[in-house]
């Protein structure tokens, strides 16, 4: 059953009308060209910059929510790390609005102990990405949108956080949308992926499916070899 | 919890001592006639001790939601133009169109500092680097220092100058309780009303997307806290005048109580301004000069070479 449903969605010169539906307990990859509309789509769900069209979670419209109620249906997670103003680490995590039992246990499993007490600006970004990605996480929420969650993130890292995420969100009544760049990450670990090209949707399917098709080669202008990736 | 009841009681001990002092005139006053004794207190120094806890807490919570909003902690009522966007309101109703009621020149005030805030915003940007930011402030603060010199050459009064010299570089004394009033009541509701947005602007430090993702609109936070500003500010400006780098200075001190958080930063800030203005006050009242100085000029003196060193430490990338 779809946990979200999304119709119409759009942005001015940034997305093209775009419906689809994600069902609970899977992983999505969005996986697209620069500028192909990756960062548009994910906004356009979190309801970012005035996108137009009617995004339904678990059949409610987060946009109708209060902020305390709204980090239980979506969380955000962009492909920036920067941050304003310094504020310590575990106050940050804080922010998110969960509770503070959901705070520390994602403190401990994201291993913010060692520096939760230290500003973001006195992190590296590896560091700050963990601090980042426990304020998406904790709250717990039906969907989550990740924008590059493992960019800055050390080789493994990279691992557990892949691992993270689908103990998150396979079985549970949740969903993750999750852009990225490594084509291998989203045919390995996604169950499904989406492919965007010029500002809409040019794929949708099963890994292999995608992989079998010549969506890969045609938007990305490459393909895979027995010795991997090379141009097309 | 600790540092905000000490600053509490300080700046309670600077109404207090700025109600007392200096002493022989009023226990004089109150040996001779305690009517007279009574009236000095409460009709001539009550006021002016109110109005720099007020007017001091104002700055300091507008300077920390302006610093918040544009993302930049030198970002202040005074260096964006707002103070002298109210001064040059102000000056129009009082002085060109004849209105020197409190009430007409708050009118005035309110709305030359929200015109400023808002010419601001559409010259600078919404998240505006520091550079842009403050020459955009410098650019308004210069127009409406040369607009209002201009309204007061063109005023028909002889004495528009001299009059106004002296309320343009800030002063708290000679107010009346009604003034007070006027002053007082759009502070007080600004600054409840912009405490209240706290939890908008921490989330607003995460990123404008992650905060418009977590329901907050920045559009609307925007308004409320130009609006806001303006009221409290310009009602202040049009009673007691332009106080500069109290709204820069408090916002600073009061992040190193919220660790960091620029909303929560607004009640300590209100705190720690009406400690600095009171304490300005006291200062102005009690130098040995024989006369007392604008206000203006002590947190001038005191808060401009603070922003320079602000400055220099955000040339050293060490953000305040």
């Amino acid at each position: 059953m779809s946990l979200v449903v999304a119709t119409d969605l759009a942005l001015p010169a940034r997305l093209e009308p775009t419906s689809l539906s994600l069902t609970a307990g899977t992983l999505t990859a969005l996986v697209g060209p620069n500028g192909g509309g990756k960062t548009s789509l994910l906004h356009a769900l979190a309801r970012i910059g005035g996108a137009s069209g009617e995004v339904l979670i678990g059949g409610e419209d987060p946009a109708r929510l209060p902020p305390a109620l709204r980090n239980r249906a979506l969380t955000y997670l962009p492909a920036s790390r920067d941050l304003t103003w310094p504020i310590r680490a575990h106050e940050l995590v804080a922010l998110s609005g969960a509770s503070p039992e959901e705070v520390s246990a994602f403190a401990s499993r994201l291993e913010l102990d060692q520096f939760g007490p230290r500003r973001t600006d006195r992190l590296s970004t590896g560091e700050r990405s963990r601090v980042l990605l426990a304020r998406a996480l904790a709250p717990r929420p039906r969907l989550l949108l990740l924008d590059e969650p493992t960019a800055n993130l050390d080789p493994l890292w990279q691992i557990r956080l892949t691992a993270l995420l689908a103990e998150e969100v396979r079985g549970a009544d949740r969903a993750a949308l999750v852009a990225m760049h490594d084509l291998d990450t989203a045919l390995r670990h996604a169950d499904r992926i989406i492919v965007m090209h010029q500002r809409r949707i040019a794929a949708d399917g099963a890994p292999a499916d995608i992989l079998a098709s010549d969506v890969i080669p045609r938007v990305f202008g490459i393909r895979r070899t027995a010795e991997g990736w090379e141009a097309a | 919890m600790m540092a905000r009841a000490l600053i509490a009681l300080a700046a309670l001990a600077c109404f207090a001592a700025s109600l007392l002092l200096p002493w022989e005139s009023l226990s004089t006053l109150f040996a001779a006639d305690p009517d007279l004794g009574w009236a000095l207190l409460t009709e001539l120094r009550l006021p002016r001790a109110l109005l720099a806890l007020i007017y001091g807490a104002m700055l300091g919570a507008a300077g920390a939601a302006i610093q918040a909003l544009f993302a930049n902690p030198l970002a202040s009522p005074d260096l964006t133009g707002a103070t002298s966007g109210a001064a040059l309101g102000a000056v129009v109703t009082a002085y060109l169109i004849g209105l020197s009621g409190a009430f007409a020149m708050a009118l005035g005030a309110v709305t030359g500092a929200g015109l400023s805030l808002l010419l601001l915003i559409g010259l600078a940007g919404r998240r505006a680097d520091t550079s842009t930011l403050l020459l955009a402030g410098l650019a308004i603060t210069s127009i409406a220092g040369a607009l209002t010199t201009l309204a007061l050459a063109l005023a028909p009064s002889p004495f528009a100058f001299y009059d106004a010299y002296a309320w343009l570089m800030g002063s708290l004394t000679d107010r009346s309780l009604e003034q007070l009033a006027f002053a007082g009541i759009p502070a007080i509701i600004a600054i409840v009303w912009l405490a209240s947005l706290a939890p908008a602007l921490d989330r607003l430090a995460l990123g404008e997307e992650v905060a418009e993702s977590m329901g907050y609109s920045l559009a609307r936070l925007r308004i409320r806290i130009v609006c806001l500003s303006a009221l409290g500010v310009g009602a202040c400006v049009a009673i007691c005048g332009a106080v500069g780098f109290i709204g820069l200075v408090a916002p600073v001190f009061a992040r190193r109580l919220t660790g960091g958080h620029p909303g929560r930063a607004i009640l300590p800030a209100a705190l720690i301004g009406a400690l600095l203005l009171s304490l300005a006050d006291l200062l102005s009242s009690l130098a040995p000069l024989g006369r007392i100085l604008p206000i203006g000029v002590i947190t001038a003196l005191v808060g401009a070479p603070f922003f320079l060193w602000l400055v220099v430490r955000m040339r050293w990338r060490m953000q305040p």
